[in-house]
């Protein structure tokens, strides 16, 4: 007969149990000296995708994410504007293949009298400044938004698909030294942004170099990382609630399992709960053949379209939830000029001597854990 | 190998990407906070059972550090151990590999919280090392100069534009350097907490550790 040696034990388990992981709730509080007043609770997956500066409605009112301290999103009050994200409606349901090819057709007409007048004029609009997607081409803008570099590619070939796809030319961007920073995908487009734009697409959808490395780019991508923690804590390796609340920050909870995950990676890289997390991961992208089995069917086939600004189409993926950060160059980049930024500001610019030099390329995912 | 030069009390210092800090003049590398058999502790003590691959990576990381500065001397700083059982329950190949590390080195192991009194491994056991004109100790001593400590696992954070990181960070001012934890399973402290932002001058820097090194203002609550 086994039994419990800690009682402790007993209330961890039960506080635990259970397979089915609901999301977790962050508290929302107006950024006072003194804990300003409740306003609501929010996704974490949500507010992991704020940035400062974001605004979004909620209690009845305007409010900009300021950032997370201890479990808690800190906002203020902001007057007299729109919310940037309008609402956040969850995970959504992914079209069929049947609709977007009805969708491309709808995109052939001339004009659409049957749609909404802002419907039609928005799909005017795109086709004025940009074009529309075509069936049996692959259309991709690149443009400069909020001081960063975008590419917008319409694959039209469903959430998962246009997943895997970031995935895909986020490698490829990073092996090409584009520098990306994240990206998201929708139902018909993968958005991903980074530090230099996009000359030639051509590079980035060379078969033979889309699957080169591909292994070791996805075990390090934030996709799996999060996939881990869900496993991790139904396994009971990550306690989500913890007597006495001993979990401090969400941050802190992320940052112990990506170093569960990387350890394990490392030395024990067929462990259970790796094999549990990489089926998880993939369930939610499709099959890298028939990725490429979608760009060897558009062959060259591939419009380029450099822009000055954010077309119309890609508008509403900028809003978008569910961004996926890529772990690079563009991170170190932007660490490195802020650093830069801080000690000039600080007036300590010329102070200790920085022999720092980039490791050769290969070794970066050899990260420091501890 | 990525490094950042600074200097204490005169002595000129390198600190490692690795989290180590590399004292050329006197081949000396040093430390902090191994936590070696944190997996085994916690597991014993009725925690959750980790992946109990940690001591493996801490010294495989120790040990390309050896390699590339070809060290004549180690200090362990102190929490070198999670606790002095998981000392003795070192399973034998991970305590033959401490034994290969120190052969030819002269290795001081520096008391710490965590493990305070005498391991049964070579070396030399004390509670601080003064080698002028630094001292090592594992907690840092309001008031003291010269000092290199651990003990609180220093880590800070660059914002960069929405895609910055926290890292584990030495800190760094005039009169002390703090290392930051080099064990796998360990958390970390922010630089914002009361306890560090006393202890370090205001004009105390942060050096962010990992493939590359980034030195900032030390940030402060």
């Amino acid at each position: 007969m086994w039994q419990l040696r800690d009682p402790r034990a007993a209330q961890r388990i039960r506080m635990n149990i259970g397979t089915i992981q609901d999301a977790d709730l962050l508290k929302v509080r107006m950024k006072r000296a003194r804990g300003g007043k409740p306003l609501g609770e929010i996704e974490e997956a949500f507010a992991a995708t704020l940035t400062p500066g974001d605004t979004f409605l909620i209690g009845g009112q305007i409010v900009r994410y300021e950032g997370l301290r201890e479990m808690t999103v800190e906002v203020s009050r902001d007057k007299g504007r729109k919310p940037k994200i309008a609402v956040f409606s969850g995970t959504k349901f992914a079209t069929s293949t049947q609709l977007s090819a009805r969708i491309l057709d709808m995109f052939a007409q001339p004009d659409w009298p049957q749609l909404p007048r802002h419907t039609a004029d928005w799909l005017a609009l795109q086709r004025e400044v940009s074009q529309l997607p075509q069936k049996g081409r692959l259309l991709v803008e690149s443009f400069p938004h909020d001081g960063r570099e975008h590419t917008c590619v319409y694959g039209f070939a469903g959430r998962n698909a246009q997943q895997t796809l970031g995935l895909l030319l986020t490698k490829r961007m990073e092996e090409t030294g584009l520098d990306p920073l994240g990206f998201v995908a929708t139902d018909y487009a993968t958005l991903i942004w980074g530090l230099e734009p996009l000359t030639d697409p051509a590079p980035l959808f060379d078969a033979d170099s889309l699957r080169d490395g591909l292994d070791g780019w996805l075990a390090g991508n934030a996709v799996m990382k999060r996939t881990f923690r869900g496993s991790a804590t139904i396994a009971g390796l990550i306690e989500r609630n913890l007597p006495q609340s001993a979990r401090k920050t969400g941050r802190q909870a992320t940052f112990s399992s990506d170093i569960l995950y990387d350890t394990l990676l490392k030395y024990d890289p067929d462990h259970l709960l790796m094999r549990i997390t990489r089926t998880e991961a993939l369930r939610g992208l499709v099959d890298f053949g028939r990725i490429e089995e979608m760009l060897a069917r558009v062959g060259p086939r591939i419009d380029h379209i450099r822009l000055a600004r954010v077309t119309p189409l890609a508008a509403p993926l900028l809003l978008e939830v569910g961004k996926v950060p890529v772990d690079g160059q563009g991170r170190e980049r932007l660490m490195a000029e802020e650093a830069d930024r801080l000690m000039a500001a600080a007036g300590l610019d010329g102070l200790g001597e920085s022999a720092s030099q980039p490791l050769p390329t290969g070794s970066r995912s050899a990260k420091n854990l501890s | 190998m990525n490094m950042h030069e600074v200097t204490l009390a005169g002595a000129r210092l390198r600190a490692l990407g690795s989290g180590a800090l590399w004292w050329p003049d006197q081949g000396l590398l040093c430390v902090s906070d191994l936590h070696l058999g944190k997996a085994e502790r916690l597991a014993r003590r009725g925690g959750t059972r980790l992946p109990p691959y940690d001591t493996r990576d801490t010294l495989t990381r120790l040990a390309a550090d050896l390699e590339a500065t070809q060290a004549r001397s180690v200090v362990c700083l102190g929490d070198s151990f999670d606790d002095l059982g998981a000392a003795r329950a070192l399973p034998e190949d991970e305590r033959l590999w401490i034994t290969q590390l120190q052969a030819g080195r002269r290795w001081v192991w520096i008391e710490g919280n965590h493990d305070p009194g005498p391991i049964e491994m070579g070396g030399t056991h004390l509670a601080e090392l003064p080698r002028p004109p630094l001292t090592f100790r594992h907690i840092a001593k309001p008031g003291s100069s010269g000092e290199i400590s651990g003990h609180y696992h220093p880590k800070a954070r660059i914002g960069g534009r929405g895609h910055g990181a926290t890292r584990p960070a030495f800190l760094i001012d005039q009169d002390r350097i703090i290392l930051p934890a080099y064990g796998t399973y360990t958390g970390g402290l922010r630089s914002h907490e009361p306890v560090l932002s006393q202890l370090m001058r205001p004009e105390a820097l942060a050096i962010l550790t990992g493939a590359q090194l980034y030195a900032i203002p030390m940030p402060r609550g």
